[in-house]
């Protein structure tokens, strides 16, 4: 599809603390969240995802729950704990510095050098 | 229940470890979760994917598709829970029933191996349970670790001061920090129960405050009151249970009882429950009645004073104020109290002086030592089990290449392992469970054992067992199976695939020599040592079983005046010869000790002509013997004369000496008329007197007993001295009876002291024959313990030269067929194996007798013994190292070439 990017290494987990931090969501609503908030440029593989999610939570940056889904059934929710906001809010900051360090080197024009 | 880690944890590992903890708990609901939310998420795939226009059986197969395999979700789930780690070092019944197989199999290696840990396991558990009773803070009273021992230290004699009788005062007035403050002594009395003959029984007399100190209330009627202690107050006495059981048969009317102490009548007023024997092992308790004017400070009975430590104090506490309150003591009282420095230990601690937390380091940190013996043992079965495993090496290449991971293998062989050491474990709980109780009676009938000391497998002993299984189990099965799946698996793989390679290399050579260096360590010094303290037992040349032996005490109390103390020291010698009217009795003699039993000193010979050449030792045993004890032990006279009369008048400075002491200070040459003296005598015991005088020998008589009893050791050179019976307090008498067995008139012994004299104390009434035995217990037990480990480590090594050797030339045995095919003759062939065979057993010999020869060649042994130990070793473990080549060479021989040479 054109106009996606491929994910790079380690951006998955990030991806999956931001969508939660904006609101509780189960696994297929992880994969939407991203899709949407990155205005479909991002596509995970759905063979990634669980393992990513079960990964986050055995760190203790999120934490799951048992509820109702819009469509009424069993369906498990994820949620940002405290340590999972303070991390989104490192990885970010580090992400934007990186993208920055980035942005500059490749804006770099012979006259700069 | 949810596991909360502690908080010095951080707190990403802390969710880690709680998320694991909930895995591996609700393995199943977690399992089950997981399938449910993988089915919801496909669902909701499969409607996005028909809204978007798919047909829904397409739509649903599309789902499937992008969602991947479950199953390998699944795993990648688990990796992502940390259970991927759990699962494959979590070993099966499987594993276990394989570790069965592998015993079973390999019957011979299993047995050294289980052997040689046991041993060590039981060494350590029993020393580990010995060590737990000795440091021990704490009474099995309520808060019994709160019992403090309070007092002085001697600075000068290094020694507890114990004259204590105003000190205890002053602090039951002072000190605040240890209330109540309590104070006790105890003496023998001679019980008198109804028409039973006295019998020496600890009494404790101590203060009442001791008892609301100690907080254990009687079961039956009432403990001492303060009242109990004034002057002129009725005498009363606490029992304890086990006597109320035994001796008043457990009856409810036992309150109002008399007993009797000496010519003493007391009320029994109360009970004290079960295993309650405070201070050490006691059974009756008696007011403590002493009166502080009647002596100066400093002076007085020894007293012991103890208290609890008020409220939550700590004993650092209790140790500035009592150090704050003996400063001002020595300030006023400098010449009894300058030498004095303050004290306060954890009861329990008072008995085995280990006052300074240093010393009790001290001792668990030889508990450690004790435990690395497990260490150095389970390395030498970890070779044993090495040259097994590799032996499997293809089985664990086929294991690996069909997935499993190297923890899995790990985990399997650590299974394999465990069943030995868990083997090796409850055989050495069960031996160790006999030797403490073994240990804990002979103690007791040589010593009085207090009685919060119980030596039996506790829980701490058991989890500690526990320990030494899991660190033995990890040592030999882990480290092999380490070794044998890591580079070695490569060459494992393609040899599999017939790529060659035999596995062999530097390491079963390294391996080899020290195996073999250290039998070469161990052998000689092992052997030496077992040699030495092999307890030799011959016959004592006197009739054994026809001496009762007793001691002999009288109970005066401290109301005796001149003339009950006059009486009291008449009473032995009458009640000698009482025993000598009894019919039956040929002779009963006193003396300080038995024959062969008591203090040593140093003693010079009066050089002169006839003077020999100071011996390497100057140790003699001494005691002091009436004149009868020659002829009721029925020693021969060899020369000049024995005790009589005479010798009992003015300064005793006559000593008869026996044949030893004429061989070991005389050369053998005439002894009667030399003289001797002692540069030194044992420490805390009487000396003969008068001291340093010189002694003039008057007699020679023949050694008896013929060995000493412990076992060890050679002829004692003895010297007697004379004792008057009649000016004895505390003596050891034997009474020989004819035709013996000496211990059916124990009886009488006691009735006929009763009679004497109610103040009588008789008491160790034994015949000599369980005196010497208990003088050789403990002689055995360590000897024995010392005989086991060599064995096992023999066996350990030998067999591990034998397993190593086996296996190096078993590996090679496709290659003997070979050169056997390509036209190489049998001598050629073995000689080219068996010279191997020697460098490597030649080079451990040399290496084990650098080390090991220092320390034989130090051992003061003659150089025919020395030559001996150096030469045998080697040789004995040469023969195991050939032996163990010989067969696999053998098979290697008949291999048929044709078949060695398609299997190449």
């Amino acid at each position: 599809m054109t106009g996606q990017a491929d994910l790079l290494p380690g951006t998955l987990d990030l991806l999956i603390l931001k969508a939660v931090s904006l609101g509780k969501l189960h696994g297929y609503g992880v994969l939407l969240r991203i899709e949407q908030i990155s205005g479909g440029a991002l596509e995970i593989q759905q063979g990634a995802l669980y393992p990513a999610l079960y990964r986050l939570e055995h760190r203790g940056l999120i934490e799951s729950e048992w509820g109702k889904s819009a469509n009424n059934r069993r369906a498990k929710f994820y949620r940002l704990t405290a340590a999972g906001r303070r991390g989104l809010g490192e990885e970010e900051a580090s992400w934007k510095r990186l993208v920055a360090a980035m942005a500059a080197a490749l804006s770099a024009t012979p006259q700069e050098i | 229940m949810p596991l909360i880690p502690p908080s010095w944890i951080p707190a990403g590992l802390a969710a880690r470890f709680r998320s694991l903890w909930t895995a591996l708990r609700r393995r199943d609901e977690i399992e089950a979760d997981m399938a449910e939310e993988f089915r919801h998420h496909i669902e909701l795939r499969t409607e996005h994917l028909i809204r978007e226009g798919l047909p829904p059986k397409e739509a649903r197969r599309r789902a499937h598709l992008e969602f991947g395999h479950p199953e390998s979700l699944r795993e990648d789930a688990r990796a992502s829970r940390g259970l991927r780690f759990v699962d494959e070092i979590r070993f099966s019944s499987l594993d276990v029933k394989l570790g069965v197989r592998m015993f079973l199999k390999h019957a011979g290696l299993s047995f050294v191996a289980v052997f040689g840990m046991a041993v060590a396991m039981a060494i350590g558990i029993i020393s580990f349970e010995i060590l737990s009773n000795v440091l021990n803070r704490s009474l099995p009273v309520p808060e019994g670790e709160q019992i403090v021992s309070v007092g002085y230290w001697n600075t000068e004699t290094s020694l507890p001061e114990r004259h204590l009788l105003h000190d205890y005062l002053d602090w039951s007035e002072d000190l605040g920090s240890i209330r109540p403050l309590a104070a006790f002594r105890e003496e023998a009395r001679n019980l008198i129960l109804g028409d039973a003959p006295g019998e020496p029984v600890p009494v404790a007399e101590i203060t009442p405050s001791g008892f609301r100190a100690l907080g254990v209330p009687p079961v039956l009627g009432r403990a001492l009151l303060p009242d109990d202690a004034a002057e002129g107050a009725a005498e009363v006495v606490v029992i304890g249970y086990d006597t109320w059981q035994k001796r008043f048969g457990g009856s409810r009317q036992v309150l109002g009882k008399v007993v009797q102490f000496g010519r003493t009548r007391h009320t029994v007023v109360g009970v004290m429950p079960e295993g309650f024997e405070f201070p050490l092992n006691h059974q009756f308790w008696v007011p403590l009645r002493l009166n502080a004017s009647d002596y100066a400070r400093g002076d007085g009975p020894g007293l012991y004073v103890f208290g609890r430590l008020a409220g939550d104090l700590g004993i650092e506490q209790a140790r500035t104020e009592l150090e704050a309150v003996g400063s001002r003591t020595a300030a006023a009282y400098p010449e009894t109290h300058g030498r004095l420095r303050p004290r306060i230990v954890p009861y329990t601690r008072d008995l085995f002086d280990l006052e300074t937390p240093g010393s009790a380091w001290f001792l668990r940190f030889g508990q450690l030592i004790v435990s690395l013996l497990l260490v150095v043992v389970c390395v030498n079965v970890a070779v044993l089990i090495y040259a097994r495993t590799v032996a499997r090496r293809s089985e664990i290449a086929m294991r690996t290449a069909l997935g499993a991971s190297r923890r899995r293998v790990v985990a399997q062989l650590f299974a394999e392992a465990l069943v030995l050491a868990s083997l090796a474990g409850a055989i050495g709980l069960a031996v160790s469970q006999g030797v403490l109780v073994r240990i804990e009676a002979a103690v007791e009938s040589m010593e009085r054992v207090p009685y919060w000391i119980d030596l039996g497998l506790s829980r701490g002993t058991l989890l500690y067992a526990l320990l030494l299984t899991l660190v033995a189990a990890t040592i030999v099965g882990v480290l092999p199976a380490l070794r044998a799946t890591g580079k070695g698996l490569q060459r494992s793989l393609r040899a599999l695939s017939g790529g060659g390679g035999t596995g062999l290399g530097k390491t079963w050579s390294v391996l080899i020599v020290s195996q073999v260096a250290m039998a070469m360590f161990v052998l000689p010094m092992a052997t030496l040592f077992a040699w030495e303290t092999r307890p030799r037992f011959s016959e004592p040349g006197f009739p054994l079983e026809e001496i009762l032996t007793a001691e002999v005490d009288v109970d005066v109390g401290d109301a005796a005046g001149d003339r009950e103390s006059r009486r009291a020291s008449t009473l032995p010698g009458e009640l000698i010869r009482a025993l000598e009217a009894e019919p039956g009795v040929m002779a009963v003699t006193v003396s300080s000790r038995y024959p062969g039993i008591g203090p040593e000193g140093d003693v010079e010979v009066q050089s002169g002509p006839a003077g020999p050449a100071v011996p390497e030792d100057t140790d003699a045993l001494y005691l002091r013997v009436a004149p009868g004890f020659f002829a009721t032990y029925g020693a021969d006279l060899l020369a000049g004369r024995t005790f009589d009369r005479r010798d009992l008048d003015g300064p005793a400075t006559q000593v008869v000496v026996n044949r030893a002491f004429v061989d070991k200070f005389l050369g053998g040459n005439a002894a009667v008329g030399q003289r001797i003296r002692y540069t030194r005598v044992q420490r805390n015991l009487p000396p003969p007197e008068p001291e340093e005088a010189w002694y003039e020998i008057v007699g020679v008589v023949s050694d008896f007993p013929g060995h000493p009893p412990s076992g060890l050791g050679d002829l004692t050179a003895t010297i007697y001295h004379p004792l008057d019976p009649a000016a004895v307090e505390r003596a050891r008498i034997s009474v020989r009876v004819a035709g013996g067995p000496a211990a059916s008139f124990a009886h009488t012994v006691r009735t006929v002291a009763t009679r004497v004299d109610p103040t009588l104390q008789v008491d160790e009434v034994k015949p000599l024959e369980a005196v010497y035995r208990e003088e050789r217990f403990s002689v055995l037990l360590i000897s024995r313990g010392f005989a086991m480990m060599t064995l096992s480590v023999l066996l350990l090594s030998g067999a591990g030269i034998f397993a190593l050797m086996s296996f190096a030339v078993a590996q090679r045995t496709r290659e003997i067929g070979i050169r056997a095919a390509l036209g190489a003759g049998p001598r050629r062939i073995l000689a080219g194996i068996f010279g191997r065979v020697i460098r490597q057993l030649g080079a451990g010999a040399a290496v084990g007798l650098v080390l090991g020869g220092g320390l034989i060649a130090s051992s003061g042994l003659e150089t025919a013994q020395t030559t001996i130990l150096l030469v045998a070793s080697p040789l004995i473990l040469l023969l195991t190292g050939f032996l163990a080549a010989l067969g696999p060479a053998r098979r290697g021989l008949a291999i048929q070439p044709s078949e060695a040479l398609r299997n190449e």
